[in-house]
């Protein structure tokens, strides 16, 4: 049996240097928020560390704060507390309820914002095990395979889609998420932390090796602003996304002074659409218009031989997001 | 609630349609864009025939463009039978 050993460090300073110095002196170190995703793929021996770091003591990152300059999460923040928290289903609704779309009860009260954001995809080839490029290999298997699940934007190399629920949401809301490295801080705006595997088909963020995402910023919303997030799951609850949406728009009057959409389920990464909302922007959100944005949300999908069906799916969810932004208040 | 009712999600008491004005509001923007406005109302309709009383929830969205307008005739012929319509 491998030798596994557990460190809880109680500041990030810290984390960040056993990272470190774990990498250096060839042990392989991974980190662990809630644990809740990492302890499944210990299990299938997808990841097979001699360390994990587990940062559930670290003082100040499981703390939610709200002030002028918007509203700070800590990265230890779980998702049940991210779905409750005042502030956040005031001021970010599509946060709040991305979060509470996420798995189980269970599953929400120990799993953190950081690490849903973080989470590895949920392809099935990547989880089974198989040599795709996710697991080191050169080739994604879903390319011809099964690939009912996978991307219809932005795929190619690989053809994951990316998993969380909160991203696409943080995407919309214009989230700036603040990393901690031993070379320092960064902060890098949600709509950029996420790569296409284009890239590096091996990875899914800008993360850099030992780097932790210690905590999002939201900015202070508009006063008009309405948000919500629509997700469609192919059984009632406790799954990822097939096709899901980040809708936060700023409505004055009636008319849509500011869009912001961002689907999820159908692209490696949160997938804006800046064309549809650039249609929405100075104009009244009719049934009509929504259903031309809804259509246009679509064009440049290309769909691999098995997920033909998310493209209409996709342009359902976009449409029905926008609508409940552009009904009653709720 | 025995154990037959239960499995049957019925509670013996008057049967009740609760509706969400919300989901009926996108079903009737779904049906005009496939070109069959009234497919909702229909829909309504049937289900009408088997309760007495119709409990709408989110019933600010019957504000929504013409829905209220569209669903008025299904509510009037349901109130001609003797049912009752309730507006949260």
């Amino acid at each position: 049996m491998r030798p596994l050993a557990s460190v809880r460090p109680r500041e990030l300073d810290e984390a960040v240097r056993l990272l470190e110095q774990a990498r250096r002196g060839g042990r392989r170190a991974v980190l662990a928020g809630g644990g809740s995703d990492l302890l499944g793929m210990v299990k299938e021996r997808l990841v097979e560390p001699d360390l994990i770091v587990s940062l559930r003591d670290v003082r100040g990152l499981d703390q939610v704060a709200s002030g002028a300059e918007g509203t700070r999460i800590g990265g230890l923040v779980t998702l049940d507390a991210v779905s409750e928290h005042p502030a956040v289903r005031a001021g970010y609704a599509a946060l709040a309820e991305a979060a509470q779309s996420v798995g189980t009860p269970q599953i929400r009260n120990v799993a953190t914002l950081a690490g849903n954001v973080c989470q590895r995809p949920w392809c099935w080839y990547y989880r089974a095990g198989f040599p795709c490029f996710k697991n080191g290999g050169g080739t994604c298997f879903a390319a011809t395979g099964e690939n009912q699940l996978h991307a219809i934007f932005g795929g190619g190399p690989s053809y994951i889609v990316h998993p969380s629920d909160t991203a696409p949401a943080l995407v919309a809301l214009g989230a700036l998420f603040r990393l901690v490295g031993p070379e320092g801080e960064r902060v890098v705006p949600a709509g950029e932390f996420f790569t296409l595997p284009g890239k590096d088909p091996a990875r899914e963020n800008v993360l850099k090796a030992d780097e932790v995402l210690a905590e999002i910023l939201l900015p202070p919303p508009a006063p008009a602003t309405r948000s919500t997030y629509y997700k469609v799951l192919d059984r009632e609850a406790w799954t990822h996304a097939v096709v899901s949406a980040a809708v936060a728009v700023d409505l004055e009057g009636g008319v849509c002074r500011r869009a912001r959409i961002v689907l999820g389920g159908v692209a490696p990464a949160p997938w804006p659409l800046p064309r549809v909302e650039r249609m929405l922007e100075g104009q009244r959100l009719t049934a009509d218009l929504v259903a031309q944005a809804a259509t246009a949300a679509v064009r440049g999908a290309v769909p691999l031989t098995k997920n033909g069906y998310k493209v209409p799916l996709a342009k359902a969810v976009v449409r029905r997001a926008l609508l409940a932004v552009a009904g009653p208040a709720r | 609630m025995n154990r037959r009712q239960f499995l049957r999600m019925r509670t013996g008491g008057e049967p009740v349609l609760e509706v969400s004005c919300q989901h009926l509001y996108m079903r009737y923007v779904d049906a005009r864009l496939h070109g069959d406005p009234a497919e909702p109302f229909r829909w309504l309709e049937r289900r009408l025939r088997g309760v007495s009383a119709l409990r709408l929830s989110d019933g600010a969205w019957l504000a929504s463009e013409d829905l209220e307008h569209m669903m008025e005739p299904v509510l009037a012929s349901f109130r001609v039978r003797g049912g009752r319509v309730q507006v949260e």
